[in-house]
């Protein structure tokens, strides 16, 4: 019976899958196959053909700098990018990222491991629930979306880049940039168990936004979207290292100092990393760094009478941040009679943790170590090498743009 | 059930089913082109029709824009101008408020780039920044936002990628793909900055803050308009303390304006409005609904003084105005009675009503007005009745004269008494009268104010 029963399902099933065939006939294509892969009589014909030049040939890149609906994150509420800013931001993404890849790398890195594709968005992307605004995201390992291209300042000859539109090219721009694309790398080759390890118990997936800087430095993190997951952590530790500018780096160091965490040993390593990231001027004493002012963080809650001290000090330049995030009546006494200059204050006032505490810059050396050598043993590259090719770059970039660069109007 | 008939039946079973359920490429064929080459071909249309009108020699689409999903006085609908080039390339311009780089309110034109994408339906991508449009999309910092707009993140709820919903040569409506606001593009037929300059002047005649109630009807229900200079305006039943209202966005035009979506009256529907030849109302896209501004009202309660016209005087008049005139010498001889009017008196406790208005010095320099309280009140559409109050009230300036020269305030009385009844006003103006024609229908003499 079962035999018959089989039968009658392979008749039942083959009338019904001969019955399916399709007979129409294919008509022509419904696209459009006179043009060339250049639209020569678009208006934006001479920016796709350098594109396509530079991008697709090379490397098999697309530019999407035309806003894409469908291929955006619904999520957020975003508008197209400003076309000439995308023609410069371009050639950014070219002489500050890929040829960076290529002198070190080989250029077949970026062939292999390169994005496909880069989606421009003009506008910031903003999630009022959280008070959040995300600066990019990399998708499966093939796309990467760069935010808010329009708040780039736009060059000119008359209106160069100075040092502080570079730092917030470099926080708005190249650190995204690096941030995604290491994604893309440890989405290809997984990072070592051992970097979750290091601070594994302070990860905040949700609150992360709410923690303050000196918060965020003494916990062991470089940025505060790092502490928001191990993965963003370690994408974070290699953007920082490759874009981050002296003072953003100095700053941490030395707030990832100021409430223990310090190490035997550390305070050698971090004159090593300081040598290892090429700041400059550390001596001089018109840095920040050289004039520092430490404060005693004093608290109360509404149901209590007077102030008392945290337990934990913040440095002068990060006060305001920390009234600012903290949810509870807050006062600073300053504790440095006279501005101290880093060397005095790491080798003296910066005293050596003996106790458990996790974090610090203990944990940030930790990582860094962990994210260098994952660099170098799975990709073949020096981190600190990149770092220091990136800012050569970025200190010519007015020339680069001025001799290299053309800004094409729509035709 | 037996295995027997099991074998005898599950045959039969299988065959309809098979029959029933395998055979959906021989049902009926709707169209004579897949979906596919049918948004193809269509885009192909629309990007056709959006060039052809965007020739050199022609002045391109007006874009009426709507953002989606505030009901904020910032937001009534945009006049956009558009000009599409076959190369991708699209120009706009606008002189609406949220323009930047200080050029808000100012003539500003933005070029940028366009595409017609195959989605589900023919969408039109504006696909790169123009200061003109993603302005409205572009979201807004949430600790940022200003009161008056929206401060979660979204922004003015503006859409740039608009999805297709009717494709005329001249009707071209669109709904947002990401917030469904609404947008509509219709030829222009004059050059944009005339288009501008013509609109400005129609929204003025049209909506004034000073009159700025109407009736919607229809012959035979009546419904209110109520605020509709604001471009956002309300839809009611009544003008005070409305029971249901809806709140709608307009777009003004040339001719009159255009409101966001349908609404109905009774059984008619209406969308939007152009002014009549003759300016007394406007009319809706198939005569039946009319709107028509509450000038009745405002013409029983304006503030400002219109004066009779003295050479349509009945005989009683003529000698009650001369009889005024002499006591007014009489109370000082400076004094001499340039006009009698409708309106407010300016002295102290200034009245609504009937207004004196007179000269006060023998060069005729100078005026003073003196005031007595009459009720003007609307009877019907386009009818106004002036009624004697209970009581006789008059300003300071009036007492003033009575009080040197006795009787002059019956002498008042009695030309008011003149203008007692019903009229059927034609106003000057059917959106901002500033004077009419009262024809005596009940009582009264006939009369004119200007």
């Amino acid at each position: 019976m079962k035999k018959i029963l089989y039968s009658f399902l392979a008749i039942g099933m083959g009338l019904t899958m001969s019955s399916c065939g399709n007979d129409d006939d294919f008509t022509a294509s419904i696209f459009d196959t006179t043009v060339g892969v250049i639209d020569t009589t678009a208006s934006t014909a001479p920016f796709d053909k350098w594109l396509h030049e530079n991008f697709v040939v090379p490397y098999n890149t697309e530019i999407q700098y035309k806003f894409n609906l469908p291929a955006s994150n619904m999520d957020f509420q975003l508008t197209p990018a400003d076309y000439k800013k995308s023609q410069l931001l371009s050639h950014f993404i070219k002489y500050l990222f890929y040829d960076v890849y290529n002198k070190y790398a080989g250029e077949d890195f970026m062939k292999k491991y390169g994005p496909r594709i880069f989606h421009y968005i003009g506008s910031a992307a903003y999630a009022p629930t959280t008070g959040t605004e995300t600066l990019g995201y990399a998708s499966a390992g093939v796309k990467i979306t760069l935010i808010n291209v329009n708040n780039m300042k736009y060059w000119t000859p008359e209106a160069p880049y100075t040092d502080a539109d570079m730092d917030q090219l470099n926080k708005d721009q190249f650190h995204v940039m690096h941030h995604e694309f290491s994604h893309i790398l440890h989405q290809t080759k997984t990072y070592p168990v051992a970097f979750g390890q290091i601070t594994p118990s302070t990860y905040e997936p949700r609150g992360w936004q709410e923690r303050d800087s000196t918060l965020t430095h003494e916990l062991g993190y470089l940025t505060h979207y790092g502490s928001s997951a191990i993965y963003e952590d370690f994408v974070e530790t290699l953007s920082c290292t490759i874009t981050d500018t002296d003072y953003r780096w100095m700053t941490t160091i030395i707030e990832a100092c100021m409430n223990g965490g310090v190490k035997k040993g550390d305070k050698e390593a971090v004159y090593a990393l300081i040598d290892s990231l090429g700041i400059r001027g550390l001596d001089d004493p018109n840095k920040v760094w050289n004039n520092i002012s430490i404060y005693k963080e004093m608290t109360k809650a509404d149901n209590e009478k007077d102030y008392t001290w945290s337990n934990r000090y913040v440095p002068g330049f990060h006060l305001d941040e920390v009234r600012g995030k903290s949810k509870v009546s807050v006062k600073f006494e300053k504790v440095t009679s006279n501005n101290l200059t880093f060397k005095k204050y790491l080798d003296e006032w910066v005293k050596e943790d003996t106790s458990d505490k996790e974090g610090g810059i203990n944990a940030i050396l930790k990582k860094l170590s962990i994210a260098h050598d994952w660099h170098k043993e799975k990709w073949g590259l020096e981190l600190y090498q990149l770092r220091r090719e990136v800012r050569e770059r970025q200190e010519k970039v007015n020339d680069f743009v001025r001799d290299n660069v053309t800004i094409y109007d729509y035709q | 059930m037996t295995y027997k008939k099991l074998f005898l039946t599950l045959p039969v079973v299988l065959g309809s089913m098979a029959l029933t359920t395998s055979c959906s490429f021989e049902q009926d064929e709707y169209f004579d082109e897949s979906a596919s080459l049918r948004v193809t071909h269509q885009n192909e249309n629309v990007k056709n029709r959006l060039t052809e009108q965007s020739a050199a020699d022609k002045n391109g689409w007006v874009l009426q824009y709507f953002v989606a999903g505030t009901d904020d006085y910032n937001f009534e609908g945009f006049n956009l101008f558009a000009r599409f080039f076959d190369s991708g390339k699209v120009t706009l311009a606008s002189d609406h408020k949220f323009l930047r780089n200080g050029n808000a309110n100012k003539y500003t034109e933005h070029t940028s780039t366009y595409q017609m994408l195959s989605e589900e339906g023919s969408v039109l991508a504006f696909n790169t920044w123009n200061d003109i449009l993603t302005v409205f999309v572009d979201p807004v910092d949430p600790s940022k936002a200003p009161g008056q707009l929206i401060n979660n993140g979204e922004g003015m709820y503006g859409d740039m990628n608009l999805v297709l919903k009717k494709f005329t040569d001249n009707d071209i409506q669109f709904y947002g793909e990401r917030h469904g606001a609404v947008s509509r593009l219709v030829p222009c037929d004059r050059p944009w900055q005339q288009y501008i300059a013509d609109t400005k002047e129609m929204k003025n005649r049209i909506a004034t803050s000073t009159l700025n109630n109407y009736y919607v009807i229809n012959g035979v229900d009546t419904m209110f308009f109520k605020e509709l200079n604001k471009g956002l305006f309300t839809y009611c039943e009544r003008i005070n303390d409305p029971l249901q209202k809806k709140t709608f966005k307009c777009v003004f035009t040339p001719k009159g304006f255009r409101m966001e979506r349908p609404e109905v009256l009774g059984e008619s529907s209406f969308q939007e409005f152009t002014i009549d030849n003759d300016t007394t109302c406007l009319t809706n896209e198939d005569g039946k609904v009319k709107v028509v501004a509450c000038w009745d009202t405002y013409l029983a309660s304006h503030t400002a003084i219109w004066e009779l016209d003295t050479t349509m005087f009945t005989d009683t008049q003529k000698a009650l105005y001369a009889e005024l005139d002499q006591m007014l010498y009489k109370f000082n001889k400076g004094w001499s009675l340039k006009a009698i009017g409708f309106g407010k008196s300016t002295g102290g406790n200034s009245l609504n009503g009937l207004v004196l208005n007179c000269y006060t010095n023998t060069t005729k320099s100078k005026t003073n007005t003196l005031g007595m309280e009459v009720l003007q009140s609307r009877v019907a559409y386009g009818k106004v009745a002036i009624q004697p109050t209970t009581t006789v009230k008059t300003d300071n300036n009036m007492n003033a004269v009575e009080k040197k020269v006795p009787g002059f305030i019956a002498k008042v009385q009695e030309f008011v008494e003149t203008l007692y009844g019903t009229y059927n006003v034609t106003p000057n103006d059917y959106f901002l009268p500033t004077g009419g024609l009262y024809t005596a229908a009940e009582g009264g003499n006939t009369f004119k104010l200007q």
